[in-house]
């Protein structure tokens, strides 16, 4: 391993980093929406003034087009010399 | 000297130092040209008087304007400039006298359009960055690319010659060719123009040129790349169309459809692409709202974005330097030996991301707030859930599959000195324009470069209902990521090619063209033939009757046709002497 990436990155491969990422994205999570709760932000639209309404939409966003992925997938995708032009095959469009 | 020098539009220099390296068989003296030339122009360009025609001459009753600078065009020439710098440094280590030659002739024609004030001058550099640039893609000298780099100039040089047609009809119908604020609908040629801009800024179903050709251009090449076609399309589309409402529904989709293709890409250059062309969604969608603050947000995003962008593919140009590939189904665990690659791409993927902190934040903040100020609900819900997708196939997927996740077992080398010192240069510019202003450092220095540094002073990125905002979206769209990594759901990283819109043309329409090829070579004989057989048979009768040996000339009465007509004569004589 490259001595820069033990002294930066060397927590990466510890057994309980992914634990503690998630706990701690979920904690970070909480308290956002707690500040939310209290707090009383400025707000341009109606829609905005709902408590954590930005990590609700962030995350069902990201959920969506995540899950999107194997139907799409599943639709879209075609063998990978599916136009003749993969880098190692002989034939091809010219 | 200097006075003369100050009349030079500094995109000329650029394209004039593309053109000795091309010629320049010692790679140092190149080397020199592609850093020192770009700083050189930038120097003159601060120097420029703005919202005056530096350079200008008629020729053939039209006017066209060489030179001329004001605050909208600055931004995007300095971003160019930066841009065509950090390109020189990052190609230090290839001694390729083609690609240097190419990046620099490019970058100096998108310098060059941005900095003329008519139509024809535009269309010219306009091309000239189309042709510059596929040599950019025909350096891989793979199969693959090749064809790529034959529909990119085919469609490039279409979008050209939209825009001299338009231009044209733009002058017969107002007799002016300066390059300034339409209406579309005024007459055909803005719709020529909308469309001859759209194909460059890569609007939906004109856009696979760009995920078509960038993942196949060279390691430098696709840096290079990333920086000019799109922003200078987004730079035009500002200056002429600013406030048109179409343009907010096509870049709302324009940011929103790359998204579910970036995520099942498996090429990640391309799913870079597919990123770009969604950031470029929210330029237009910002220029269609058309207030002040919406185009300093598209003005503040072009610029932050050529850096970050252009720091993303530098990242992955380097993994692709070193191990070969940029397939996420082949890649991960590069932490270990590329840990200043890892820092500087997880800095591009924050920055791409509006992490606060990072040039995205201040930059996209200006055009969410322009669009929920104007009260564009559904768009501004499509931009921000285009925000949340940033950040999964910028933020997280890019570092994760290539630095992260699945260890590929491959230990590489760290990328070149150059290249680290080209993506370190990016990293600091990135975070050096994003920090709260402190004593004029920190996001100040961008704003005050904006096209209304007025209206920028007094918008504040760093509230505190702001930054809070923002990092929920974030925190729990991060959060969403490890919940559909630890149940599995997240879907793997898969070999393919990945249908888009260019199915219409490289297989429908290809096929087509074969096709009628195929009956064309058959058919056009037999048309020939059938042709040929009835023209023989007519020819034929004719001469049986007409000619000296024919039927009319034989018998008895070969001078019954002239009794005939002295006959009628005298029938219209009689008839005359009666009436």
């Amino acid at each position: 391993m490259h001595p820069i990436s033990k002294a930066v990155f060397g927590w990466v491969g510890h057994k309980w980093t992914g634990r503690i990422i998630l706990w701690g994205l979920a904690i970070l999570s909480v308290v956002l929406i707690s500040i939310d709760l209290i707090h009383h932000r400025h707000v341009k639209q109606d829609i905005e003034s709902i408590s954590g309404f930005y990590g609700i939409y962030g995350f069902i966003a990201f959920g969506f087009v995540v899950l999107m992925g194997r139907p799409l997938g599943w639709l879209l995708r075609r063998d990978e010399n599916y136009y003749g032009d993969a880098d190692d095959s002989d034939g091809g469009q010219p | 000297m200097s006075a003369l020098l100050a009349t030079i539009n500094p995109g000329l220099f650029l394209i004039f130092a593309g053109v000795i390296c091309a010629f320049m068989p010692n790679q140092r003296v190149r080397q020199v040209l592609t850093i020192a030339t770009p700083i050189a122009a930038f120097w003159l360009l601060s120097g420029a008087v703005q919202e005056v025609d530096l350079a200008s001459v008629s020729m053939m009753g039209i006017d066209m304007v060489l030179y001329r600078v004001d605050s909208l065009s600055f931004i995007f020439g300095f971003a160019f400039l930066i841009a065509a710098t950090l390109n020189g440094i990052y190609a230090l280590h290839q001694d390729d006298r083609v690609q240097d030659a190419s990046a620099m002739i490019y970058a100096g024609a998108a310098v060059a359009a941005t900095f003329v004030g008519d139509f024809m001058s535009l269309f010219v550099f306009w091309e000239l960055t189309a042709i510059s640039s596929v040599f950019l893609i025909l350096r891989t000298g793979t199969r693959a690319s090749y064809g790529a780099a034959m529909r990119y100039l085919a469609i490039q040089v279409l979008s050209g010659v939209l825009l001299l047609y338009g231009a044209t009809q733009l002058f017969a119908v107002t007799g002016d060719l300066s390059i300034r604020s339409l209406t579309l609908g005024t007459d055909a040629g803005t719709w020529l123009l909308l469309f001859a801009f759209g194909i460059k800024a890569a609007f939906p179903l004109m856009h696979n040129w760009l995920q078509d050709s960038y993942p196949r251009a060279t390691v430098v090449g696709a840096v290079v790349l990333s920086a000019f076609t799109t922003k200078l399309a987004v730079y035009v589309l500002a200056r002429v169309f600013a406030g048109e409402h179409i343009l907010i529904w096509i870049g709302a989709i324009m940011t929103v459809f790359p998204v579910f293709f970036a995520v099942i890409e498996n090429d990640l250059r391309k799913v870079l692409s597919y990123s770009l062309n969604n950031q470029v969604g929210f330029m237009v969608c910002a220029i269609g709202v058309g207030t002040h603050l919406a185009l300093n947000g598209a003005a503040a995003h072009a610029f932050a974005h050529i850096i970050y962008k252009g720091l993303l593919f530098m990242s992955m140009g380097a993994v692709l330097y070193r191990t070969g590939t940029t397939k996420a189904s082949e890649l991960g665990g590069l932490y270990k030996s590329m840990p200043w690659t890892t820092v500087f791409c997880l800095i591009g993927a924050a920055s791409i991301s509006a992490f606060p902190l990072f040039s995205g934040f201040v930059a996209k903040s200006l055009t969410m707030s322009a669009v929920l100020h104007e009260g564009h609900i559904i768009i501004w819900a499509m931009l921000l859930f285009a925000s949340a997708g940033v950040l999964e196939h910028s933020g997280i997927k890019i570092p994760y599959f290539a630095f992260f996740g699945h260890d590929s077992g491959k230990r590489v080398e760290e990328a070149p000195f150059n290249m680290l010192l080209a993506m370190g240069l990016a990293s600091f510019i990135c975070i050096a324009v994003a920090l709260p202003s402190i004593s004029g450092f920190g996001y100040g220095m961008l704003y005050q470069m904006l096209p209304y540094p007025e209206v920028a002073q007094t918008y504040q990125p760093y509230t505190f209902d702001h930054i809070l905002t923002q990092m929920q979206l974030l925190v729990l769209a991060a959060m969403a990521f490890v919940l559909l990594q630890r149940f599995n759901l997240y879907p793997e990283e898969r070999p393919g090619t990945v249908l888009d819109a260019d199915w219409a043309y490289r297989r429908a329409g290809y096929g087509v063209a074969l096709w009628s090829g195929a009956v064309w070579s058959k058919a056009g004989p037999a048309l020939m033939n059938i042709w040929q057989s009835l023209w023989h048979r007519a020819y034929e009768r004719i001469e049986a009757a007409f000619s000296p040996q024919g039927v009319l000339s034989r018998g008895p009465l070969t001078g019954g046709m002239s009794i005939w007509v002295a006959a009628l004569l005298c029938a219209v004589l009689l008839l005359s002497f009666l009436g």
